[in-house]
């Protein structure tokens, strides 16, 4: 019998909800394709980023050297696994984390105070790669499709 | 491992989403606005508050009361106002909330009902 796994990810990155979650996305995803190399495709895992989670697709999020950063952490399981990382878009336009699309629309700029001067004004975009702005209905499909919602 | 194929199912999942007092009025709001979402693609939605954010039943300029007051249009059932003590004793204690309640079609549960509450539910969100 095969699991849906989705995640909803809602712990802000600093939280240890949100190294948790990052580890058990990871254990998941080794699972999925350990079945998937030996034919039995049994396991599958989606994720969905919400709230306070938004922030670990924030590129400008600089981390010391003692600790590991979750986003680089994630952004290693979608190079690794070919796990797309869902940003709910509102809830990052609400925490300054853009990309060059939505910052065009909301006339998000690097340094507002530029955008009413001669000079011409930078838009924003700070999403780290790897993560895409969606919409709240993403998230309705993949609740469709999962068997097990975890959120953390 | 490739993307999953999310048309594998299409079966509505039956959740229930709890606003406590932990939630900021940011994630109140949030969790409103997924209940609202999910309500529309078909999913059986129930929100619940916690008795810690009664407060939203009667802040009638709140954003999220707003939000709560719009259910009808989304055929999302009554809500639920999850209480610490047994109804009877709430009812007797706190007339002013109860009478609000009934205006706003809110339904009281207590705690002691919901193990069988959660029974009916795919999905359980607590925020």
């Amino acid at each position: 019998m095969s699991t849906n796994f989705l995640l909803i990810l809602t712990a802000p990155p600093h939280s240890p909800l949100a190294e948790h979650a990052v580890k058990l996305a990871e254990t998941v995803c080794e699972k999925a394709a350990y079945e998937n190399s030996s034919g039995a495709k049994k396991t599958q895992i989606a994720t969905f980023f919400y709230m306070d989670a938004v922030q670990i697709a924030n590129a400008n999020t600089w981390q010391s050297a003692d600790k590991s950063s979750i986003t680089q952490a994630w952004q290693q399981l979608a190079k690794t696994y070919e796990l797309d990382l869902p940003v709910c878009v509102s809830a990052a336009l609400a925490r300054g984390v853009t990309d060059a699309d939505n910052a065009k629309r909301h006339q998000i700029y690097q340094v507002p105070e530029l955008a009413t001067s001669s000079h011409l004004p930078i838009l924003a975009n700070n999403l780290a790669e790897h993560f895409q702005l969606v919409g709240l209905g993403d998230l309705a499909e993949k609740l469709h499709w999962a068997d097990k919602v975890i959120r953390l | 491992m490739n993307q999953p194929s999310l048309a594998t199912s299409n079966q509505p999942s039956r959740c229930l989403i709890i606003l406590s007092g932990q939630a900021n009025e940011q994630q109140l709001e949030e969790a409103v606005a997924m209940s609202l979402v999910l309500a529309s693609f078909d999913h059986n939605i129930q929100l619940a508050l916690c008795e810690d954010t009664k407060y939203l039943c009667q802040a009638t300029t709140h954003k999220v009361h707003k939000m709560l007051s719009s259910f009808e249009l989304y055929d999302i059932p009554p809500l639920w106002l999850i209480l610490r003590s047994s109804i009877a004793d709430y009812q007797s204690t706190h007339q002013n909330i109860t009478k609000t309640c009934e205006t706003l079609d809110i339904q009281l549960k207590s705690t002691n009902e919901l193990p069988d509450l959660l029974q009916q539910f795919d999905t359980v969100m607590m925020f």
